[in-house]
């Protein structure tokens, strides 16, 4: 909402700067974004008038003019066809300053001088309008600086009043607002109007079919009417605070919305069927074409004006094209009605038609405002307009609205303030808000009566905030909670995801954050089966690309993976901690698992001169999710072959916990990573945190410390290609001696110097005793032991 | 030679001896050891020389020359110690080696800034004693407007565009309905933070469609605004700098009454005025507000008996203000030459 300074000073005194005015609403609670100068800059452009046009003699499009400044007459090249002799122009003179520091100088063109500019709406930088040059009305004096001209001397504060405050959305409200900081009084404007005999009811009848959706209508009347550019001074306001001049009657009903915020309608009453003003709800299926000349097809929840044959505006939103006041109207009826502002709402946002009367009417107008404005509009169309005033209006309110009384109690305040304002601090507050109220001096309370301007009051909360904010939030001090204290603890699962990304960044990974929404694209890249998606999607997405909750993190890793490598970092090492999305469940709407996902693409370790580089591969994998297992506590894990077709069908492996395939890790699918492009080798994990998280542990027990020395055995086994490291130790397990404390693989051969078919492990053996030093000598028996039934149960021989 | 004579020889060899020490090098240390303590070095031969003396003066000799060969034999040693080390880091240091050449790389990775910061606010409320909790980010219209005073057709409803996934359920715009959820479960005393993803249908430079928030809320008996100021300056100060100041001003949310807007004093300008704080000063940092004794209702708190708290606040900005972050976008392209600066 644009407040205009000149404007707002009608309303109050106050010698206050623009500044110091936004300052003190800002801190009342009405921020104001902005202070603007409507000083643009513009020096020495002058009102002038046209006194001859002719073409120019070198060139079809320019026109050669003399233009007379209220002293002498000038010649003017000109561009524009809009001009005639005896408009009122600005003249940009020979020095002059336009907005941007544009100078204007003397200038030949084609062959002719020229002595200035004349400038468009554009060029003085009032709207983007620059298809002419801008006519100022015919009685604008001659030879005046432009800035006092159009009121470029006045400063705009761009207020941004909270949806609870529809009240502040005028000057007058922002005025009420401001004396009540201020505690000054309200200046109110005068309104003479001589009215004519003839009653109004005689030209227009008025009916409200539905009272519950328009508790009050009221409606003026005048005839000889003439539209007309509205003065200067009319139009500087509008400008100044955003709006197009149009004709004096739409600007008359604009004006009033912005000073005393109540939206007003003006119909050609000759238009309307029978003379009749209906308030009705639409027939369903109705139709009307509205202002913007669009048709509208209505449902019977909507509420409309109607003649007696037809709609003639969407009550609240917009008049419809038909029935608007033109530029040959002569009688013309005022319409200032109240409407229900959750019917407005649902009208305006169904029709997907927002207006400034909507915006209005959604937040709540003044029900006793309402005549005000209408007489304020009545007697603008009687001076501005020559439009004579039919006698009376026609108000139709058949039940009064009720304002709610609320009671507040003075410790009340204070005890959720937690300070100490009297009560007499909170008296004068309420008196300089305008409310009415009774108070009990021995109680101290009051009653109040809300005024009918301020629809965000109902409750005895709604005033304590009043009077805390009309106080000064400032004057309440900062205390610390004296509270009792409280059991924490809910802070395992968050201080587990903080481990692991602990964990991860020690590893080299970087965290990513990618969007919860995926695309149908994502699941045809990734080939996620269809049919296996229980997936949940968005009703209005913004685009297809982000409509579908993710049922995996493994798309927002690739689709990363792939910006990166296309954006140069070949060596890639990312992670991310966060939700899928997995259909519906009991207590939330949806089943909202955590997962853990990484993908790695380039070099387990980063490359350097010092260092062999190793790329990195699934058993890099395989052994950070071995590291996180153990840093969670979690020690009992397997691994087994994967099926899940985004992995590689013999580089991956499921991790199962408690019997429950927990995640799978591996090389993508060469598949899969087709469809990305990927220039190199790309492995990822994706894990259910879920289940990982509801097996960790922090707890700890320690064993202790052996106290004999041990001795060591190795044995390198030549092993046929098809036997596994798993089956190997299992058997190394079962068959190795208790001595044997530790079995643990050092070596792995494949290759030309093994016979083919075969490969070897090496397997270094740790035998320890808890209650004395071994002997070689036993040790040397227990291994020769081991290695005998090793070859005889694996096939293996040894190397 | 008398006993005098005998006492002065000694002390001219341990002197003359010394003076050699003194112009050693390694290698001849041995030969002046041999030279004055040896079998027949010179110590020896003044010893000879002892045969003269009276044998109640001998053992004052013996002493004496004792004494001498105990420091000679210790000053030698320590001399060819001296020697063997300046000689050893004589070799140890002319070793050929390249130390500008690069240290080897840890590796070490990277959390996302909005992570960091989340991070950062949730540790500073969890030393305030307030326990963290997360809600579902599908939520209903219940949880995430009815029941947070947010009336069906209500202009508020406007500030907070929402992703719908079917009628009466969306994405939670907030975080604000895990309170509601919280009170659900749990009577007063609740001191609770919630860190989350919030979505709303919004794309722009400073909008991201998804985005995180943190929320904090406090109900107990007798808990106040004067609380609230006190808390949320406490933590603006810890997070941000002791040096900053804060600035509550009245504002709107249907859940919270009466509800503030908090200011901290710009960083960047210190108050006096700059791009960061669009020349005003004051960055706004938090919404905050006394819980509305509405939502109180849907929970089945007596309003009169029990009064809370609440605070929220967007950490995208707060991380975009920190690191001087100027496009939103940034968080979610996750560039690895963006993550690295973290
Ligand atoms: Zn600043």
């Amino acid at each position: 909402m644009k407040l205009s300074y000149k404007w707002l000073k009608e309303f109050i005194d106050t010698e206050l700067s623009p500044k110091e005015i936004a300052d003190k609403l800002t801190m009342g609670g009405i921020e104001v974004s902005a202070v603007i100068n409507m000083d643009k800059g513009i020096r020495k452009v002058i009102t002038a008038e046209i006194r001859d046009v002719q073409p120019h003699p070198n060139a079809d499009k320019l026109t050669f003019c003399k233009v007379f400044n209220g002293q002498a007459e000038v010649d003017i090249v000109c561009g524009a066809k809009n001009i005639k002799p005896g408009d009122r122009v600005p003249l940009a003179t020979v020095g002059a300053v336009l907005p941007g520091n544009k100078e204007i100088n003397e200038a030949e063109i084609r062959g002719k001088k020229s002595y200035g500019m004349l400038c468009s709406e554009r060029e003085l930088g009032l709207s983007e309008e620059h298809a002419g040059i801008m006519i100022l009305p015919q009685d604008t004096p001659l030879g005046l600086d432009i800035n006092t001209v159009l009121e470029l001397d006045d400063v705009i504060l761009e207020a941004e009043p909270t949806p609870n405050r529809g009240d502040c959305l005028s000057v007058l409200g922002l005025a009420r607002e401001i004396a009540a900081i201020l505690n000054l009084k309200i200046k109110m404007p005068k309104i003479v109007l001589k009215e004519t005999a003839d009653k109004a009811e005689k030209f227009v009848t008025v009916e409200i079919k539905d009272e519950n959706l328009c508790p009050r209508y009221a409606a003026r009347f005048a005839s000889n009417v003439k539209v007309k550019t509205s003065p200067l001074w009319m139009q500087n306001r509008l400008r100044n605070c955003g709006l197009r001049p149009i004709n004096n009657i739409v600007d008359i009903t604009n004006y009033v919305l912005l000073e005393l915020g109540h939206p007003l309608h003006a119909f050609d009453s000759t238009t309307l069927q029978d003379a009749k003003i209906i308030v009705r709800t639409a027939r369903e299926g109705e139709e009307i074409q509205t202002l913007d000349g669009q048709t509208r097809k209505l449902t019977k929840h909507m509420l409309v004006i109607a003649d007696s044959k037809k709609p003639v505006a969407l009550a609240g939103v917009m008049g419809g094209e038909l029935t608007g006041v033109k530029e040959n109207s002569t009688t013309v009826v005022l319409e200032s009605a109240y409407f229900d502002p959750v019917s407005i709402r649902k009208t305006a946002r169904s029709l997907g038609l927002s207006s400034d009367a909507s915006y209005h009417f959604e937040r709540g107008v003044d029900v006793d405002n309402q005549i005000l404005a209408l007489n304020r509009a009545a007697q603008m169309v009687q001076d501005l307009a020559e439009g004579a005033v039919a006698k009376g209006i026609i108000d139709t309110y058949p039940h009064k609205l009720k304002q709610p009384k609320i009671t507040l109690r003075q410790d009340r305040i204070n005890k959720i303030l937690g300070v100490e304002i009297t009560f007499a601090q909170s008296k004068k507050i309420l008196k300089n808000l305008g409310f009415a109220y009774t108070e009990n001096t021995s109680t101290e309370s009051f009653h109040v009566l809300v005024p009918p301007w301020r629809h965000d009051i109902e409750r005895e909360i709604d005033l304590i905030e009043e009077v805390a904010r009309l106080n000064g939030y400032e004057e309440i001090p900062a205390a610390l909670p004296k509270g009792r204290m409280v059991k924490v603890g809910g802070n395992r699962d968050w201080q587990m995801a903080q481990t692991i990304a602990q964990f991860l960044r020690a590893a080299g990974f970087a965290e990513i954050i990618s969007y919860s929404f995926i695309g149908e694209k994502d699941y045809a890249k990734t080939g996620i089966d269809p049919a296996a998606r229980d997936c949940i999607k968005i009703a209005n997405p913004l685009t297809e690309d982000v409509s579908i909750m993710r049922t995996s993190l493994v798309c927002g890793l690739l689709n990363n993976l792939a910006w990166n490598i296309n954006h140069g970092s070949t060596e890639v090492k990312i992670f991310e901690q966060g939700r899928v999305f997995l259909g519906r469940a009991q207590e939330t709407y949806a089943r909202e698992d955590r997962r853990l996902a990484l993908a790695v693409s380039g070099h387990k370790l980063e490359p350097s001169w010092n260092r062999k580089a190793a790329t990195a591969d699934s058993y890099y994998l395989k052994g950070l999710a071995v590291g996180l297992l153990d840093i969670l506590g979690i020690a009992e894990y397997k691994f087994q072959p994967s099926t899940n077709t985004i992995f590689h069908p013999a580089l991956s492996l499921d991790l199962v916990l408690d019997g429950q395939v927990s995640g799978t890790l591996g090389r993508l699918s060469p598949r899969v990573a087709e469809n990305y492009d990927f220039p190199q080798e790309v492995y990822l994990a994706e894990f259910d945190l879920e289940k990982i998280l509801s097996l960790a542990t922090t707890a700890k027990k320690f064993h202790s410390i052996p106290k004999f020395p041990g001795i060591r055995r190795d044995l390198a086994l030549s092993l046929p290609i098809k036997v596994s490291h798993e089956t190997v130790m299992n058997q190394l397990r079962r068959l190795a001696d208790p001595l044997v404390r530790e079995v643990a693989l050092f070596d792995v051969y494949q290759g030309d110097k093994m016979e083919a078919g075969f490969k070897s492990y090496a397997y270094t053996f740790l035998y320890q005793a808890q209650d004395r030093t071994l002997q070689d000598e036993e040790v040397n028996k227990l291994h020769q032991e081991l290695v005998r039934k090793v070859i005889a149960e694996l096939g293996a021989k040894v190397r | 030679m008398s006993l005098e004579d005998i006492r002065n020889k000694l002390a001219e060899l341990e002197k003359q001896a010394l003076g050699e020490l003194e112009q050693a090098v390694k290698d001849n240390i041995e030969n002046i050891r041999v030279k004055y303590l040896g079998k027949k070095g010179e110590l020896t031969a003044i010893l000879r020389g002892m045969a003269d003396i009276a044998a109640a003066e001998r053992p004052l000799i013996g002493k004496l020359s004792n004494d001498i060969k105990t420091r000679l034999e210790e000053k030698i040693s320590g001399k060819f110690r001296e020697l063997k080390e300046k000689s050893e880091l004589t070799a140890l240091s002319n070793l050929q080696v390249d130390l500008t050449l690069p240290g080897d790389p840890v590796g070490f990775g990277h959390l996302h800034p909005i992570h960091q910061t989340i991070e950062e606010i949730v540790a500073i409320f969890t030393r305030l004693n307030f326990a963290v909790v997360e809600g579902p980010e599908i939520e209903t219209d219940y949880y995430n407007f009815e029941a947070l005073n947010f009336p069906p057709e209500h202009p508020a409803r406007d500030m907070q565009d929402t992703f719908f996934i079917e009628d009466k359920v969306l994405l939670r715009t907030h975080t604000s309905p895990v309170q509601v959820r919280v009170f659900e479960k749990q009577k007063p005393p609740v001191k609770i933070i919630v860190p989350g993803k919030v979505y709303r249908h919004d794309a722009d430079v400073s909008h991201s469609p998804m985005f995180h928030q943190v929320e904090g809320f406090l109900v107990d008996e007798g808990v106040t605004f004067a609380d609230l100021k006190g808390i949320l300056t406490a933590f603006i100060k810890e997070m941000f700098g002791e040096q900053l100041s804060t600035r509550f001003r009245p504002s709107f949310f249907p859940f919270t009454e009466p509800s503030a807007e908090v200011d901290m004093s710009c960083f960047a300008c210190k108050g006096a005025g700059c791009r960061v704080c669009k020349q005003s000063g004051w960055i706004e940092i938090l919404g905050a507000g006394m819980i509305d004794p509405a939502v109180f209702k849907h929970v089945k708190y007596d309003p009169e008996k029990y009064t809370g708290f609440a605070f929220g606040m967007g950490v995208e900005r707060i991380a975009m203000l920190k690191y001087a972050i100027d496009d939103i976008s940034l968080f979610y392209e996750n560039d690895l030459r963006f993550l690295k600066q973290f």
